[in-house]
C-alpha cells in the first residue's frame, strides 16, 4: 500500500471509529451533550495530551492485555492511575467522541466499563449528568453498578432519591449495592429497613453488600463510622435473618456479614444459631467461627 | 493331581465355597476343584480347567495361587488388578504408546498390565479359545500377546486362541489409550471362553481397573522446576535469573521453556509466561512390586487457544512422560464460561488428610463464572482426589485459587499447614509499624516500581509509579473497604478449606498482603501476593515484596522469612514485579514443578 493511501485509511478508520460515543445516545441528551462538548472543546485545546492518553490505552492493545494473567482487556487501573485530570477526557470518550480505533466487542465493553468506573471513582459532580443517563438507560449490570456507585459517592439529594426509588430489578440491585457509599445519614437506616422488609432475594443481597461496604470499619474506623451501634445491631439481625430465609443468597449475605463483622454481627449470628434449623447450622457455625476468630485478634 | 477319592458332597461343597470366595468370579467348569484337581473322577484325565490370572493381590506379579486367583474377578480397596492409560511415548516417536496397535519396545511393555492364560491341560486338539473384553469404545482398551519375545495386538473380533496356545499358556498385556471418563469408570472385564465346536469346555474372566490421573501435591518430592523464558524479553530475565540462582543454591534442577518458539509464540505479545496455567503435572501408576510402576503425566489446559500449551505435547511427552487433554467442543453457557478459570493456577490440591490419602482437588467455579465443564468431569472421573471442591473465586479478577491458598510441609502429625492470603494481617502489620514509630507512616512502599511497564522499557512513557506511603495506603477508604470485603471472601474460602481438611486454626498461617480492585468489584494482589509461591522440599520462593527498608532490610521480606523459618522452611525471594505481579500473577503462576510418583502411590487402596 502506498504511504498516502495508508495514511488515508488510518484517518478514515479513526474517523469511523470515533464517530459514536461509547454509551447509548439516549444517555446523553442534548442538554447534557451540548455543555459537555463546549467544556471538552476548551479543555482539549488547553491540554491535548490528556486526551491523547485516554485515546491510546495500553489495556486495549492485545499485545499488552494478552500478556496479563486474566488475558482480557481491562483499562480501569490505567485510567485510575491518570488521576482526576483525566475526568473530562474520559467523559468525552464515553459520551461524545468514542475511541479513535476499531475495537472488538470485548475491548469496547472493557473500555466502557473502565471509563465508567474511573469517572465514578473520582466522585466529581461534573460526571453526574452522564452517570444519571447511563443509570437510566443501560441494562448491563456492571455498568449499572459503576453508574450507581458514582451517583452514590456524590449523593446529591435527587440522586439519592432516584437510587432509593429504582424499581426495575437490575437498577434496584445496583442502587442498593451502591447506597452504602452515600455519605447522607438517611441512607443507612433506609437500607436497613429495606433489608428487613424486601421480598426480592437479589435486592436483599445487594442491600446487605451495600450496608457492609458502608459500615466498613477498615475504611472508617470507630467514630467515623456511618452507622451507630444500635443501627449496626439492627442491620446485623436483619442480615442473619435474611441469611436464614434466603438459601440461594447465602454466599453474598455471608460475605456481607463477615465484611460488616464486629461484636454486633457475632451476637446476631449466635442468636440466629439458637433456633436455627439443622440445614442452616453448618453455615451459621462457619460464620460464627470466622467472626469470633476476627474479634480475637 | 489329587488321586484320593473324595465324597461327592464334599467336592461340591468345596467348589461352592471357593467360587463364593471369588465373589462374582469366573464360572468354573463343573466337577473341578479350585486347585485344578479332578474332583470325583477317578483314574480319568482331569477335565481342562480354564483360568485367567491377574495381579489381583497388587504385588507386581501374576501368580496362579492365593489372592491372585481368589480375587481375579473382583475389585475393592484391598484386591483387584490395575492397568495403565499408556499415554507416554517410550520409543520417542512422537506418538503416544497407547494410541497405536504395537508395543513400542521393552519400556512400553512394562506399561502393560499382565494377564496370564494359565496352561490348560488335557485339552483336545480341536479346542479353541476366544477372548472378549467388556470395555468402552472410547478410550480404546487394547490387549496384546507375547510370542517368543515379540508382542502383537490381539484382534478380539477376529482372532481365536489355538489349542496349542491354550495348552502352553499365554502372557497377555493390556493398556488403555486414556484415563477414566465421566462415561467410563475405568473398569474392564476380560473373559476367555474355550469351546470344542458348539460345546463349552470352560471359561473364566478377570476384572481390571484403569489407573487414574493423579495431580501431584506441592508436598510431593520434586524432580524439576519449570519456568517460561524468552531471550531478550525485558524484565523476564530478572525473574529467570533469580530462579536460576535459587534452584542452584537448593540443588534443584531447573529447566526453562522457550516461550518464543515459533510453534507457540503469540504474534506481538511475546512469551506466555504463565507456566502454572497451561499445564498441570501429575502421575499415574499401577502396582509394581517394591514401588508403584507408572509415569508422570501432563494435563494440558482445556483452553484450546492457549498456543504455548502445545509445548506439553511436543516437548514434555517422552519415555515415562505422558499427556492428556480434555476440553469441551462447545461451552454450555458461553456467557458464563471464563477461559481464565481453565488455567491450572485454578486447580490445586489440599495435601493428604483423613479420608483423602492423595489429597483433594479444589478449583474456582460458580455457575455465573465457570470453567470448562469437561475439565471438571474428567477430574471427577479420576475419583481418588475428588470430588473436586468448588469454591467461589468470582470476586477475583483472574479468579484462581492459587491467589489465596498454598501449603507447606511442617513437622507435625498432619505434616503440613495451609497458607492463606490475609489483607487483615497486612493492614495490622502496617498499622503496627506506624504505631511503633509514626515516621514509618511516611515511608514509601513499592519505591521505584511501576505499573504496566518497568523502568527503562521502550514503553516507559506509558507507565505509572507504584510508590506510595504507608499512611496514604492506610487512609485510602476505598482501598481499605475493598480489602475488608476481600477478607470476607477469603474468610469464607478459608472456612471451607479448613472444615474440609479438619484444620485447626494453628494449622493455618496468614500471609499478609493487601488486594486492590481491578474492575467490577474483582480484585487482585496489590502488594505482591506471597501466598502464591513455588514450593519444593523445605524451600519456598516468594515474590520480592518491595516494601520499605527497616533496619537495613525489606521489612516484609524479614517478616515472611521469619514466619517461614519458624515452620522449618527457607524463604527465597524472586524479582517478578514487572513480568508477573504487574500483570496480576506471582511466582507460583510463573512456575511449575515436576514431582515424583509418591512411594505411597497406592491409589488403589482408596475406596472411591
Amino acid at each position: 500500500m502506498r504511504p498516502t493511501l495508508a495514511i488515508l485509511s488510518v484517518l478514515l478508520l479513526a474517523a469511523t471509529a470515533s464517530a459514536s460515543p461509547l454509551i447509548d445516545s439516549r444517555a446523553v441528551p442534548a442538554e447534557v451533550s451540548r455543555p459537555l462538548a463546549a467544556t471538552v472543546r476548551a479543555d482539549r485545546a488547553r491540554r491535548p495530551e490528556a486526551y491523547q492518553r485516554v485515546a491510546d490505552l495500553e489495556g486495549l492493545r492485545p499485545e499488552f492485555y494478552r500478556r496479563t494473567r486474566a488475558g482480557r482487556p481491562s483499562v480501569a487501573l490505567e485510567l485510575r492511575a491518570m488521576g482526576p485530570s483525566a475526568l473530562l477526557p474520559m467523559l468525552d470518550a464515553l459520551a461524545l467522541s468514542g475511541y479513535p480505533r476499531d475495537l472488538s466487542d470485548a475491548e469496547r465493553a472493557a473500555l466502557r466499563l473502565g471509563l465508567l468506573e474511573t469517572v465514578s471513582n473520582l466522585g466529581d459532580p461534573r460526571a453526574l449528568p452522564v452517570l444519571r443517563g447511563v443509570f437510566a438507560t443501560t441494562a448491563e449490570p456492571s455498568e449499572l453498578r459503576a453508574a450507581a456507585r458514582g451517583l452514590a459517592r456524590v449523593c446529591q439529594e435527587r440522586d439519592r432519591r432516584a437510587l432509593m426509588a429504582a424499581t426495575a430489578a437490575p437498577q434496584r440491585a445496583a442502587a442498593a449495592g451502591a447506597l452504602g457509599l452515600c455519605p447522607s445519614p438517611e441512607a443507612p437506616p433506609w437500607m436497613v429497613a429495606q433489608l428487613e422488609t424486601t421480598s426480592d432475594p437479589a435486592h436483599a443481597a445487594a442491600l446487605a453488600a451495600g450496608l457492609a461496604e458502608g459500615a466498613s470499619s477498615w475504611a472508617r474506623p470507630g467514630a467515623r463510622s456511618r452507622m451507630d451501634a444500635p443501627l449496626r445491631a439492627r442491620a446485623a439481625r436483619a442480615l442473619v435473618r435474611r441469611w436464614r430465609e434466603l438459601p440461594a443468597q447465602r454466599a453474598a449475605l455471608g460475605v456481607a456479614a463477615l465484611t460488616m463483622g464486629g461484636a454486633e454481627v457475632l451476637a446476631a449470628v449466635r442468636e440466629g444459631l439458637r433456633d436455627a434449623p439443622a440445614e442452616a447450622r453448618p453455615g451459621l457455625t462457619a460464620l460464627e467461627r470466622s467472626l469470633a476468630r476476627d474479634l480475637r485478634r | 493331581m489329587d488321586a484320593t477319592p473324595r465324597p461327592r458332597w464334599l467336592t461340591a461343597a468345596l467348589a461352592v465355597l471357593l467360587v463364593g470366595c471369588a465373589e462374582d468370579a469366573a464360572t468354573s467348569p463343573s466337577g473341578l476343584t479350585a486347585d485344578g484337581g479332578a474332583g470325583d473322577v477317578v483314574d480319568a484325565p482331569a477335565a481342562p480347567r480354564v483360568r485367567l490370572l491377574v495381579d489381583a493381590d497388587r504385588d507386581g506379579t501374576v501368580s496362579d495361587t492365593g489372592a491372585d486367583v481368589t480375587f481375579r474377578a473382583s475389585w475393592d480397596a484391598t484386591h483387584g488388578a490395575v492397568f495403565l492409560a499408556n499415554v507416554d511415548d517410550d520409543d520417542d516417536d512422537d506418538a503416544l504408546d497407547g494410541a497405536d496397535d504395537v508395543v513400542n519396545g521393552e519400556e512400553d511393555a512394562r506399561d502393560l498390565a499382565r494377564v496370564r492364560v494359565a496352561p490348560i491341560a488335557n485339552l483336545a486338539d480341536d479346542a479353541t479359545g476366544r477372548l472378549t473384553l467388556t470395555a468402552p469404545s472410547t478410550p480404546a482398551v487394547r490387549v496384546f500377546r507375547i510370542d517368543d519375545g515379540v508382542w502383537r495386538r490381539v484382534d478380539l473380533e477376529a482372532e481365536t486362541l489355538s489349542a496349542a496356545d491354550l495348552r502352553a499358556g499365554l502372557e497377555l498385556g493390556i493398556e488403555a489409550s486414556d484415563f477414566p471418563t465421566a462415561e467410563w469408570a475405568g473398569e474392564v472385564t476380560l473373559a476367555l471362553a474355550v469351546t470344542r465346536g458348539a460345546e463349552s469346555v470352560g471359561d473364566d474372566r478377570v476384572v481390571l481397573r484403569a489407573a487414574p490421573f493423579v495431580v501431584s501435591t506441592s508436598l510431593d518430592e520434586t524432580d524439576l522446576v519449570y519456568a517460561t523464558a524468552g531471550a531478550g524479553v525485558f524484565s523476564l530475565g530478572r525473574f529467570i535469573n533469580d530462579l536460576d540462582a535459587i534452584t542452584v543454591e537448593d540443588e534443584m534442577p531447573f529447566e526453562t521453556i522457550d516461550g518464543l518458539d515459533p510453534d507457540w509464540r503469540e504474534r506481538n505479545f511475546g512469551p506466555d509466561v504463565w507456566t502454572q496455567d497451561y499445564m498441570e503435572l501429575g502421575w499415574t501408576a499401577m502396582p509394581g512390586g517394591a514401588a508403584p510402576h507408572g509415569m508422570n503425566v501432563v494435563l494440558r489446559t482445556p483452553n484450546p487457544t492457549r498456543r504455548i500449551a502445545a509445548w506439553t505435547r511436543r516437548e514434555f511427552v517422552g519415555p515415562g512422560r505422558g499427556y492428556v487433554w480434555h476440553h469441551s467442543q462447545r461451552y454450555p453457557s458461553a456467557r458464563a464460561h471464563d477461559p481464565s478459570l481453565d488455567s491450572f493456577g485454578n486447580l490445586e490440591v489440599i495435601p493428604p488428610y483423613a479420608g483423602h490419602p492423595f489429597g483433594r482437588l479444589f478449583h474456582g467455579n460458580v455457575a455465573a463464572r465457570s470453567s470448562d465443564p469437561e475439565l471438571r468431569e474428567f477430574l471427577n472421573a479420576q475419583r481418588v482426589q475428588g470430588p473436586v471442591l468448588e469454591l467461589d473465586t468470582s470476586w477475583l479478577h483472574v479468579g484462581h485459587v492459587d491467589e489465596f491458598a498454598s501449603f507447606i510441609p511442617v513437622d507435625s502429625p498432619r505434616g503440613w499447614k495451609m497458607l492463606i492470603a490475609s489483607p487483615r494481617a497486612a493492614r495490622a502489620q502496617l498499622q503496627a509499624l506506624v504505631a511503633a514509630d509514626p515516621a514509618n507512616g511516611e515511608r514509601v512502599m513499592f519505591e521505584g516500581q511501576r505499573w504496566f511497564y518497568p523502568q527503562d522499557h521502550p514503553m516507559e512513557g506509558r507507565t505509572y509509579p507504584a510508590a506510595r506511603t504507608v499512611n496514604s495506603i492506610l487512609a485510602d477508604e476505598e482501598l481499605m473497604a475493598f480489602n475488608q470485603g476481600d477478607q470476607a471472601h477469603i474468610d469464607l474460602v478459608r472456612e471451607a478449606l479448613q472444615t474440609e481438611a479438619g484444620l485447626r486454626d494453628d494449622e493455618v498461617i496468614e500471609i499478609p498482603f493487601l488486594m486492590w480492585e481491578i474492575e467490577n468489584g474483582q480484585g487482585a494482589a496489590y502488594m505482591p501476593g506471597s501466598v502464591n509461591l513455588l514450593l519444593y522440599g523445605r524451600s519456598a520462593t516468594m515474590p520480592r515484596p518491595h516494601a520499605f527498608a527497616l533496619n537495613g532490610a525489606d521489612f516484609m521480606e524479614t517478616h515472611l522469612r521469619d514466619m517461614m523459618r519458624a515452620e522449618g522452611i527457607t524463604a527465597h525471594f524472586a524479582e517478578q514485579w514487572d513480568i508477573l505481579h504487574a500483570n496480576e500473577g506471582e511466582v507460583h503462576c510463573g512456575t511449575n514443578a515436576l514431582r515424583r510418583i509418591p512411594a505411597r502411590g497406592a491409589w488403589w487402596e482408596v475406596t472411591r
